[in-house]
């Protein structure tokens, strides 16, 4: 596998991932919500990229199961980063 | 989605409990799952160095092996040439004599002198690695594997009904509640978001785990049955053609074209090693080795038949090369095992696995936090002893697992120069470690317990690069291969302030949180919890 094409897929997971979570409601990343359907849109093209990237580099399965869990472990730590920096922004 | 509350509250109460009994095997499962994951650097960074001189290149490789075979007959049987020898494995030429059972042999490994003439020595590949993947495997029970492994199955099931349990439990707010992390006074709120966000968007990962747990734990019984019921005749065990037989002016190829032959008929597929097994004159051949683009059902390779006069490769039992239904079998445990994508994808699991134990712990602590009797007109009631007990056991047992697996590694340096009987004795550190962790939970009470332990943690993870330092300086019979292992001892350093950090933060809670909490240390946990407030003593 070329390690240029892998880190872009995985960059473009990890952005796009994220980008989904500052979309959502719940988001506590930034106190201001900026066009969560525009974000929505660019999360989702980034993690269409990255499927379409590991899809041209593994097997099927194998780039939909390293593209899952990608997207589930930023989605897992996403609150955590985004409460922690809540918590930096509250004034002291 | 709206779900009636009568049954919300069934799943409720059937998610608590099962989450209760299974929690903390659970936990132990996927702590030491996260560090199986990477099994091979950390045998390769335990095991004592050869005494054999360094490997032949591979192309003496059948030089090695005809000297071995003239010497030692018997590994005829079973032998392997290797195509990148490392610590753990540091001969070109390895065979395996059996013991009284199938898993049970001893292996061999062979190289040439300086003055040319064939060295051979008993290899002592590192127990400790198979130790923690032992754990992980049996939850950390400390049974006989009949008896744990069952165990480990019923625990398997209960995760999956606690999966879906919770997910039911979770659906009609879903929507709504999804990424939310509400972190204030509601302590019970904040744990509570905190275990959905550890398992809601992780949910497809447990779901692989639970049921390909159910299939290792009660495997035999399920082929019992295939075989009752898919094949009357018996199960197809090891029917494959039968071994190949050279053609005229054939001959078995050496090591080294083999590997250019399997190389150029298998681009991406990194060759481990080749095993030969004789039988009544007739060679069978097979090639292990691993397309991290495919993964494989296995834990760390995949292997398949090879014709060893012409180099040919029978694929289909190779990921990638598969048909659909053997595929899709093989995906089952690949994504069991991160056997896929390299050592990038095994990071990653194994900050899912660390996520899942914490999904674990934080059920317990939701379950303690619901349990919780507040402070009513100024005075601190004592808790149930339930919470108190279930407070102990969860910072005893998964503490425990966590010093006990660190202890055992921090051991592995010093002792091959002290013990002969190297199994018995990692086992015997890492429950001495576990149980006495337990026991002092109880002893000094969740809060005290905790931070105590979290700090006992960080110093037996500090004692594992510190075996490797006395390596470098050779003290006390210890060594440490360069290069091999580093990932260990780095990883092993950067927990250390990740321990101390948790016990500043534990410590702070018990002194500063709330004192109507089995978490503060600002009241006797031995308060009777039938007493009345006015006879509890409340200390400020």
């Amino acid at each position: 596998m070329n390690a240029w094409m892998v880190l872009l897929s995985a960059l473009s997971g990890v952005a796009g991932a994220w980008l989904l979570y500052l979309a959502s409601p719940q988001q506590l990343w930034s106190a201001r919500r900026s066009s969560p359907r525009g974000l929505a849109w660019l999360g989702s093209g980034c993690l269409l990229l990255s499927l379409v990237l590991l899809l041209s580099m593994m097997g099927a399965m194998a780039a939909v199961a390293s593209w899952m869990v990608l997207a589930m472990l930023v989605w897992t730590a996403a609150p955590f980063v985004g409460a922690w920096r809540a918590r930096q922004r509250r004034p002291s | 989605m709206k779900i009636r509350n009568d049954v919300i509250k069934v799943y409720k109460d059937v998610h608590i409990w099962v989450g209760i009994v299974s929690g903390l095997m659970l936990f132990i499962a996927f702590y030491a799952g996260a560090i199986t994951m990477f099994e091979k650097p950390l045998e390769r960074w335990a095991t004592p160095p050869s005494a054999l001189a360094p490997p032949p290149p591979i192309e003496r490789a059948d030089e090695l092996r005809e000297a071995v075979l003239a010497r030692h007959p018997q590994a005829a049987k079973f032998h392997a040439v290797v195509v990148q020898p490392t610590a753990e494995m540091p001969a070109r030429v390895v065979w395996r004599e059996p013991g009284k059972t199938r898993r049970d042999f001893t292996e061999y490994g062979a190289s040439f002198a300086a003055d040319g003439s064939l060295q051979v020595e008993k290899l002592a590949r590192a127990p400790v690695a198979q130790l923690v993947d032992t754990l992980h495997q049996l939850v950390g029970l400390p049974f006989a594997d009949a008896v744990a492994r069952p165990i480990m199955g019923a625990v398997a099931l209960l995760y999956a009904v606690a999966l879906v349990s919770g997910l039911i439990i979770v659906l009609p707010t879903l929507v709504k509640d999804f990424f939310a992390l509400r972190l204030g006074k509601n302590i019970k709120r904040m744990w509570m978001d905190v275990h959905n966000a550890l398992g809601i968007v992780s949910l497809p990962f447990h779901l692989v785990m639970a049921l390909t747990s159910v299939v290792f734990a009660f495997h035999t019984p399920f082929y019992a049955v295939q075989e009752k019921v898919v094949y009357p005749h018996g199960l197809p065990w090891g029917q494959h053609e039968p071994a190949p037989l050279p053609g005229p002016g054939e001959y078995r190829l050496p090591a080294d074209e083999l590997l250019r032959r399997v190389e150029a008929q298998l681009p991406g597929f990194e060759v481990y090693s080749f095993i030969f097994r004789e039988d009544h004159g007739q060679l069978e051949a097979s090639v292990t080795g691993l397309d991290v683009r495919y993964g494989t059902r296995g834990r760390t390779y995949a292997s398949t038949h090879l014709n060893p006069y012409t180099g040919e490769v029978d694929p289909h039992d190779l990921p990638g090369h598969m048909e659909p239904w053997s595929a899709a079998v093989n995906t089952f445990f690949m994504l069991h095992f991160g056997s896929y994508g390299g050592d990038a994808m095994r990071w990653l699991y194994v900050a899912m696995g660390l996520a899942g134990a914490m999904l674990f712990y934080t059920g317990n602590l939701l379950w303690i936090e619901s349990r919780r009797r507040k402070r009513r007109d100024g005075v601190i009631p004592g808790q149930k002893r339930s919470a108190r007990v279930l407070g102990c056991l969860t910072v005893g047992v998964s503490l425990g697992c966590v010093i006990g697996i660190s202890a055992t590694l921090a051991a592995t340096k010093w002792l091959p120069g002290q013990a002969d009987d190297l199994a018995a004795w990692h086992e015997g550190i890492y429950y001495a470690v576990f149980f006495a962790a337990v026991a002092w939970a109880f002893v000094r009470g969740a809060a005290r317990g905790a931070d105590e332990l979290l700090r006992l943690a960080a110093l037996a993870t500090l004692l594992i690069p510190l075996g490797s330092l006395a390596g470098i300086w050779g003290i006390g019979g210890t060594w440490n291969h360069h290069g091999a292992g580093f990932a260990v001892d780095a990883t092993a350093l950067a927990a250390v302030p990740v321990f101390l950090l948790l016990a500043h933060h534990t410590r702070k809670r018990m002194l500063e949180g709330h004192a109507d909490s089995v978490w503060s240390a600002k009241h006797e946990p031995a308060v009777d919890p039938g007493a009345s407030p006015q006879e509890v003593a409340v200390s400020k």
